[in-house]
């Protein structure tokens, strides 16, 4: 299992975390673990993908909350 | 020409499985918890919502999915990969399971979680078969004050029928001791089925004594508090079955088991004071199965959840809710209450570091 750091956490880690479970769940091999992983790396793609998004919607959000602020003063 | 495809291997630890269920478990808490953050930015925070609902719902699939598959897998290896997938609405996500995977996952960063587990049979004595549930909670406060699992063995008229009793919890601990009924296998339960040390002690302890090798071996598994979920766990992970008996029931006194998704047909017996926080963990209402019977007490003493004080309840209910309790339990097992020759086997139970 990760080393989890419980405080500071993001959507990168949630990925990482779960790309884990492709490499390293011992003793299972088969049919079963190929559909696995094929279902876990579209979901960490789509997670990476999701993240970049908030992160850049983020960070707009802010400079426009602070341009709006400093139009006002 | 005629071209062999090379043997697929089919290799799968059930427990392994049942562990990356938690993981993924854990990451949709640890989402959930990461996008709680984005609340004061509500464009960034109602678009996150939007984009990660479905990715939160594929996860909790896919965890159902493993779940499933090592439920499953000992029987039918070769059909999994077209079922795969295929049951993912079984399983749905429920929040205790999701905070409970990532409080394991926390305690496994700080080099604690759960480890592999040690049993020895400490003591086998002869006596009679319990008789009713009154035996039942008596024998479950011998397994408390021991600190140990008990499988009585008894003869029906189809077969043998296993009695297994399970100690609540008995150490607080947030770090990982020697202790098997501790925090960490708290969690463990809790998060998913198929994980805890309890649950692979008492399918040691039952493997030990032969459970499942002769025909009509039958299972009821007892257990107070951490003990009533180990149970039911033991049900829904398939593991109890999977040694070739079948199980009989399950009875839980004080333990949070509503969301423990057992099969329709199983017998369950339940015992919960109104006041007992600890029955409400799992935050789910009984099962709409005609077979699950909660029988609830009056509230008692400051939290209603000591073993002595569901004794005391069941002592005080009367001579109906008594009679009932016993008449379920006759049919749990299959027959009377009429007392019969059993052996009763104690086991110590251990992590290993």
């Amino acid at each position: 299992m990760s080393k989890l750091n419980p405080v500071s956490f993001g959507l990168s880690e949630v990925a990482n975390l779960l790309l884990q479970l492709v490499q390293q769940v011992p003793g299972w091999e088969g049919p079963s673990k190929t559909e696995f992983d094929i279902r876990l790396r579209d979901l960490v793609q789509k997670l990476e993908h999701t993240s970049e998004t908030l992160d850049t919607l983020l960070i707009a959000e802010t400079v426009a909350e602070t341009a709006a602020e400093v139009a006002l003063l | 020409m005629n071209q062999r495809n090379p043997p697929v291997k089919f290799l799968v630890e059930p427990y392994e499985l049942r562990k990356a269920s938690a993981v993924i478990m854990t990451a949709i808490a640890m989402l959930e918890a990461s996008h709680a953050t984005r609340a004061g930015r509500p464009l960034t925070f109602l678009l996150g919502q939007a984009m990660l609902a479905p990715l939160t719902r594929d996860l909790v699939h896919l965890a159902g999915a493993c779940i499933h598959t090592a439920a499953n897998y000992e029987s039918c290896e070769a059909a999994l990969a077209p079922g795969f997938l295929r049951d993912f609405d079984r399983v749905e996500p429920m929040l205790i399971k999701s905070v409970a995977g990532f409080a394991l996952s926390i305690e496994e960063s700080l080099g604690g979680g759960e480890t592999l587990v040690n049993i020895f049979n400490a003591r086998s004595v002869s006596g009679k078969a319990v008789g009713t549930v009154t035996d039942v909670l008596t024998r479950l406060t011998e397994a408390a004050k021991m600190r140990q699992i008990g499988v009585e063995i008894g003869t029906g008229a189809a077969g043998r029928q296993f009695t297994v009793y399970l100690p609540g919890t008995q150490n607080w601990d947030p770090v990982t001791g020697h202790q098997a009924f501790d925090l960490t296998s708290d969690l463990a339960a809790m998060s998913a089925p198929g994980i805890s040390a309890p649950e692979r002690a008492t399918i040691q302890a039952l493997g030990s004594l032969g459970f499942g090798t002769m025909a009509g071996d039958t299972a009821v598994l007892a257990g107070y508090s951490e003990g009533g979920l180990v149970a039911a766990n033991l049900v829904a992970s398939g593991a109890v079955t999977a040694l070739g008996g079948t199980v009989a029931g399950v009875i839980a006194v004080g333990s949070p088991i509503n969301s423990v998704r057992l099969p329709a047909s199983t017998r369950v017996i339940s015992l919960e004071h109104a006041n007992d926080p600890v029955t409400k963990l799992d935050l789910s209402s009984k099962p709409a199965s005609r077979h699950w019977f909660t029988q609830k007490f009056a509230p008692t003493g400051l939290l209603g959840h000591s073993l002595e004080g569901y004794r005391a309840s069941l002592n005080a209910s009367g001579t109906n809710a008594a009679s009932h309790l016993n008449k379920l339990f006759g049919e749990m097992r299959g027959r009377s209450k009429d007392s019969v020759a059993a052996s009763l086997n104690w086991f110590e139970v251990s992590r290993t570091p």
